[in-house]
């Protein structure tokens, strides 16, 4: 049976502008070959004690990344960086999520493992990547 | 003070062993900046062009991007490191930080529309 991963994505609000904010949009990957969920303590509370979460040797460029805190505490973050874990670059807060497409290691010699810390070394974290 | 509301849900069918595999999250968020718009991009990998800058924004703003074009657009996070790259059609959603610059560039000269929205 064929594979097909659907990514969807809606962002509305009422009240945010003069017209009502109604946004809806899908992506199928129709060629997916990998991809699933874990979760795992991030292990490290700064960027120099970050932990390497996805490896860019393991994927290629348009590799789906899914990232999502599961703390429920305001202001348990969990953080990410995609330099190598030089710079903090996303931070969500509890419950939060991103999805984005990754370039991997489309750039040989730039640092681009992706990695995580936390408010707390036993935050959890659940990710997965898709190609 | 106004609401915003994010849903994402991946759906994966026959990925792995389970039937379908399913997530589905939503999110009530109060903001009170944000909106959708579109711009042409024509900057290439060596003059990426600055899409939002940190400065105008505060940690935790919700970033939206859609490449709305027929290039590839690649979006980089300060001066290094991995780049979110979008085919055309697809889309990322994630909560910036908010310290370093948003670029952007396309994989030619030749005009991409960019959508975005950023929301705090």
């Amino acid at each position: 049976m064929a594979t097909s991963v659907k990514f969807n994505l809606t962002l509305s609000s009422d009240d945010l502008t003069t017209d009502v904010l109604s946004l809806q949009v899908n992506n199928t990957d129709s060629s997916a070959t990998k991809g699933g969920l874990l979760r795992r303590r991030v292990g490290g509370t700064a960027t120099g004690t970050s932990q390497i979460l996805i490896d860019e040797d393991d994927y290629v460029a348009g590799a789906r990344v899914f990232v999502r805190n599961c703390e429920t505490s305001a202001g348990e973050t969990v953080s990410i960086s995609l330099d190598g874990g030089s710079t903090e670059h996303l931070t969500l807060e509890a419950g939060e999520w991103a999805l984005f497409p990754w370039t991997a290691s489309n750039n040989p010699g730039t640092p681009a493992d992706i990695y995580v810390f936390g408010k707390t070394i036993t935050n959890i974290v659940e990710y997965g990547v898709f190609e | 003070m106004a609401t915003l509301n994010a849903r994402s849900y991946i759906e994966a069918k026959n990925l792995t062993s389970q039937v379908d595999f399913l997530v589905d999250y939503t999110k009530q968020m109060a903001v009170t900046q944000g909106g959708i718009v579109r711009e042409n991009i024509t900057a290439v990998v060596a003059s990426a062009a600055q899409l939002l800058a940190a400065a105008d924004y505060a940690k935790g703003t919700k970033v939206y991007l859609k490449n709305s074009g027929a290039l590839d657009l690649f979006f980089r996070l300060g001066g290094s490191g991995a780049e979110i790259k979008l085919l055309p059609g697809e889309w990322a959603l994630f909560p910036w930080f908010a310290n370093v610059d948003i670029k952007v560039y396309a994989s030619a000269n030749t005009g991409c529309l960019v959508e975005y929205g950023a929301f705090q």
